[in-house]
Formats: C-alpha cells, sequence, structure tokens
C-alpha cells in the first residue's frame, strides 16, 4: 500500500484527484493540504510514500518543493502536475554528501546515496560556530556600516 | 424527485476531466452523460446524448471551446454551455457570452460552489465565478458598445419587463424576482423569454449587459 499526499491550491482539481485516487485500492490517501508551510508540517508527522504537488501561482515549481523537502529532511518521491497540460513530472528526491567520485556513479545508478546530507540544524549550528570563530556575514558588516 | 442533471464534460485535461467526473458522479441529482477530449468531439458527443449541460474548457486541440460553443449553440439552442476553464481573460469571457454560453467559471473554485452554481443552473440561473462577474460590472461602465442588434419598432419593452431586467442586472435569481415583484418564478420566466426574444439576445448576462449599456435600467444598478 502506497501512501499518497496531495498539495494543490485548485480545490476543484485536488478533491477531484483525490476521488480519483481513492478508487485505487493499492493507494492510501492520508493528507492533501493547499499551503506549502503546513503541508511540510504534516508530512514530516506523516512520512507518506509520494506527495503529488499541482503547481500554481502559491505553490512553486515541483523542481523547487523537492529542494524545500530536502532542506526540511524529507526524502519523499515527488509527482509534479499541473492544471495547464497532461505532463507528470517524478521527482526522487535524495540528498547526500559526496566523498568520492564512486559516490557519484552510484547516485547515477540509482543506487542511492550512502552518506547523508548534514540536517538543516547542523547546517545552522556550523553557521553559529563560525559566527563565534569571528567570521562575517555580508549581511553583517553591511549592518555595521 | 427531480430528474438528474445530465452533464457532458469537455476538456483535453485528462486528470481534471475524470477528478470532476468522479466528484460528480458522487453527487445527488446530478450524472456524467459523457466526455469529450476536444470540440470537435463535444459536438459529436452532444449530439449523441443531448446531455441538459455542457461544462467546456476553452483551450484545447482541434477545436477550441469558443468554436465548440458556437456550433452546439447554433444546432442545439436548449443546451446550456458553461465554460470551464483557467482563463481569466476578458476577451475570452465576452467571447464565450457573446457565442451563447450561460455561464463562465474558474477551475480554481470550490467544489461547494460549483454544485451551487450547477444546481443555479437548473433553476435556470447564470454561472459566473466572482472575479468574471466583476469584469462583467466593468464593462458595463465602459462606453456604450452594442452587443446586440438594435431593437425594432414595436419591441420595446413593458414596464413590467423592464422591472424584471433591473432585478437580473442586480444579480436576483428567478426566484429572488419572482419575491421582489409578487409573481410566480414562471411568471418571471416568461418576462425573461420575452425579453430575449424582443432584444435578439441569447441569455441573461447578454440581457443585462445590453440593458445596462442601453440605460434601460435605472442607474443605480449600475453604481453597485
Amino acid at each position: 500500500m502506497k501512501r499518497i499526499f496531495l498539495l494543490s491550491s485548485h480545490p476543484l482539481f485536488g478533491q477531484g484527484v483525490e476521488s480519483l485516487l481513492r478508487r485505487e485500492t493499492e493507494l492510501d490517501i492520508v493528507g492533501r493540504e493547499s499551503d506549502i508551510d503546513r503541508a511540510i508540517a504534516r508530512i514530516k508527522k506523516l512520512r507518506p510514500d509520494a506527495v503529488i504537488v499541482d503547481s500554481n501561482d502559491s505553490i512553486p515549481d515541483p523542481a523547487l518543493v523537492v529542494m524545500r523537502f530536502l532542506r526540511e529532511g524529507l526524502e519523499t518521491m515527488v509527482i509534479g502536475v499541473n492544471l495547464w497540460d497532461n505532463v507528470v513530472c517524478v521527482y526522487r528526491g535524495q540528498q547526500g554528501v559526496i566523498k568520492e567520485v564512486r559516490d557519484l556513479v552510484q547516485a547515477i545508478h540509482g543506487e542511492g546515496l550512502k552518506v547523508p546530507p548534514p540536517s538543516a540544524r547542523r547546517r545552522g549550528s556550523s553557521l553559529e560556530s563560525a559566527l563565534k570563530l569571528g567570521f562575517q556575514l555580508p549581511w553583517n558588516k553591511t549592518q555595521k556600516k | 424527485m427531480a430528474e438528474p442533471l445530465r452533464i457532458l464534460l469537455v476538456d483535453d485535461h485528462i486528470l481534471f476531466r475524470k477528478g470532476v467526473a468522479s466528484l460528480i458522479v458522487s453527487h445527488q441529482g446530478m450524472e456524467v452523460a459523457g466526455e469529450a477530449g476536444d470540440g470537435l468531439e463535444a459536438v459529436a458527443q452532444a449530439r449523441k446524448v443531448m446531455p441538459d449541460v455542457i461544462l467546456m474548457d476553452i483551450s484545447m486541440p482541434k477545436c477550441n471551446g469558443l468554436e465548440a460553443t458556437r456550433l452546439i449553440k447554433r444546432e442545439m439552442p436548449h443546451v446550456k454551455i458553461i465554460m470551464l476553464t483557467v482563463s481569466d481573460d476578458d476577451r475570452d469571457l465576452f467571447a464565450a457570452i457573446k457565442d451563447g454560453a450561460e455561464g463562465y467559471l474558474l477551475k480554481n473554485l470550490e467544489p461547494r460552489q460549483f454544485f451551487d452554481m450547477l444546481e443555479g443552473i437548473r433553476q435556470g440561473e447564470v454561472a459566473i465565478s466572482g472575479v468574471m462577474a466583476s469584469k462583467i460590472l466593468h464593462e458595463f461602465r465602459q462606453p456604450e458598445q452594442s452587443l446586440a442588434q438594435p431593437s425594432e419598432e414595436g419591441d420595446e419593452l413593458t414596464s413590467r419587463e423592464i422591472e424584471v431586467l433591473e432585478l437580473v442586472v442586480e444579480g436576483n435569481t428567478n426566484k429572488e424576482i419572482a419575491e421582489s415583484l409578487s409573481i410566480t418564478e414562471n411568471t418571471v420566466k416568461i418576462h425573461l423569454r420575452n425579453i430575449l426574444e424582443k432584444l435578439h439576445l441569447q441569455n441573461r448576462i447578454q440581457a443585462a449587459v445590453y440593458a445596462v449599456r442601453q440605460g434601460l435600467v435605472g442607474h443605480s444598478q449600475q453604481a453597485q
């Protein structure tokens, strides 16, 4: 059973797709949201296998949604749909750190990345440490002037 | 119990069309009479299934929704056509009205509003998304430019018909007009039919636009 989450701010379209997918016995629709921030909060709890993203004025392009998910530590598959055409794009979001060329080659073969990325919090800590060590960020410099 | 409203869905966007069909199927009092993926298929399906209402997308391959509306209205004027589109372009809106569409809905509407609009269509009302209704009102305020041919001698509206037209311009439903004038809904429908015949128009939106542009109704309506 694959667990699906829907992100769409077109209610008629979103509910229509939900209604269609609910007929599929091998799919479980775990939630639907119209706002990306609320969606991320729920996806973190629900951990669906795939998120269907209907891009529009208020929801960014699926590729940007994947980037946002990765920053939040979510490696959920993203399936991009839209109201303009019948094109569906599938993004298998994954993030990792390459230590050698072999890691890149393995990623190309779809074998997955062995070294997990630093979490958002750890990146934050690194930034704090850098500031403590006296590194100046461009915007801090500007503020001081 | 009333006969179910038979709807033909015309849209080349498969997920949207199938999704809306799925919602309609689970809604009481409505059924999907057929589906079409372009304007030409829509004309063929309309002839075949004779629906009560057609929900018509505009941008489609082979033959777009506006052209299909013209073709279907010429052949089957009684079939009600509601545009259901992502286009909020004024030109599409006014072309659709001119071609005889009874409504213009944007695809971003809520399912509840969507079904309310379809119920209204059954009662002889028009279905217009809020933002598109504003565009029509804005158009009212433009310099006079007739949508219809000028009426001929002997086609003057009666004072009662003008009263009905004023209430149409205000956006009242047939039921509300009937209540305001203390007459039955059937009488309202007869007045509306006579108004459309006299003005050589196809639907109440055209009648409302015509009435304001020609100054047939009071100025208070234009300011609203």
